[in-house]
């Protein structure tokens, strides 16, 4: 698949992520940084250009998500993590969110602090 | 025996004592989401003896720390993320690991402080505890378990023994 998006990303552009009910503190009103914990890189949606609502609604055509959150490019490199864009046939917007260029799971302490920096953009309060 | 005894926090200077706790362990252990059965504990005077709320010297400075309710909802928890499948979080996450889970029952058997219980997409759980601004997690793993603490302006992250993680909650809440 070619790539539709400028491979390099702009330290100002929003990368998004899906929360699943189960991962959300309630107590706390925000995602646990479990979110941010994945075996294969963490995938988001890039902006690529997008505004903000049309990434949301993009990303709830596919799940109905318990919340969506957002980091920058630069709160990733801010914890000194890697995105990398990976796009599939069904999302030309996904990328991908590493350790490094060289390891894909972040440690604790890198999620911990992208939970932190994250922004929740979408709520569904009806979970 | 009522359910209201079982909403009950147990006070420090009245909480059980570590046999009992262990065979409170023994009947959680038995009980799932769907057949928590209070009626079958009735008659039964060892837990009477637990609910009962006997003195501890060993805990008499403790805050309120121990509840039975907590330990039944992370049980129900538990119950409840064995059934994730591969992709559950939307992404391509794995479902969590049967010994991580079976690590996961022993330990909430046996904690007084009982976690925030969140599955990660590698197939771990992760036990999430706060403490004012300060803040532990332990990620549980079939191979090994790690921790991450934030302790006022100090981070500590390294790996833990799964016989240390009582000891590890004790401390970060001392």
């Amino acid at each position: 698949m070619s790539s539709l998006l400028d491979e390099k990303f702009n330290p100002e552009e929003s990368l998004y992520r899906g929360v699943v009910k189960i991962n959300w503190d309630y107590e706390r009103g925000r995602p646990s940084s479990a979110t941010f914990k994945d075996s294969n890189g963490i995938s988001v949606d890039r902006g690529g250009g997008r505004n903000e609502s049309d990434c949301i609604d993009f990303l709830l055509s596919k799940r109905k998500w318990k919340a969506i959150s957002k980091v920058s490019v630069r709160d990733v490199l801010s914890v000194n993590a890697v995105v990398l864009y990976k796009p599939i046939p069904e999302n030309m917007f996904h990328s991908e969110v590493h350790d490094s260029t060289t390891k894909l799971t972040l440690p604790q302490s890198k999620s911990k602090k992208l939970r932190d920096l994250a922004i929740d953009v979408y709520v569904d309060h009806q979970q | 025996m009522e359910m209201r005894t079982l909403n009950k926090k147990i006070h420090p200077q009245s909480s059980p004592s570590s046999t009992n706790l262990g065979f409170l362990g023994l009947i959680i252990a038995g009980c799932t989401s769907s057949n928590i059965n209070l009626g079958m504990m009735n008659g039964n005077d060892e837990l009477r003896e637990v609910l009962r709320l006997k003195p501890s010297s060993t805990r008499s400075n403790k805050k309120e720390i121990f509840s039975l309710n907590e330990v039944i909802a992370n049980k129900k928890t538990l119950d409840n993320l064995k059934s994730l499948k591969f992709g559950w979080n939307g992404y391509q996450s794995l479902p969590i690991n049967v010994s991580v889970m079976e690590k996961a029952e022993l330990l909430i058997n046996q904690m007084e402080r009982q976690p925030k219980i969140f599955p990660t997409g590698r197939g771990t759980l992760q036990f999430e505890f706060s403490n004012n601004e300060d803040y532990l997690e332990i990620e549980i793993s079939s191979a090994e378990n790690s921790f991450f603490e934030q302790k006022k302006e100090n981070e500590f992250e390294g790996k833990i023994s799964t016989e240390m993680i009582n000891e590890k909650v004790n401390e970060f809440f001392a």
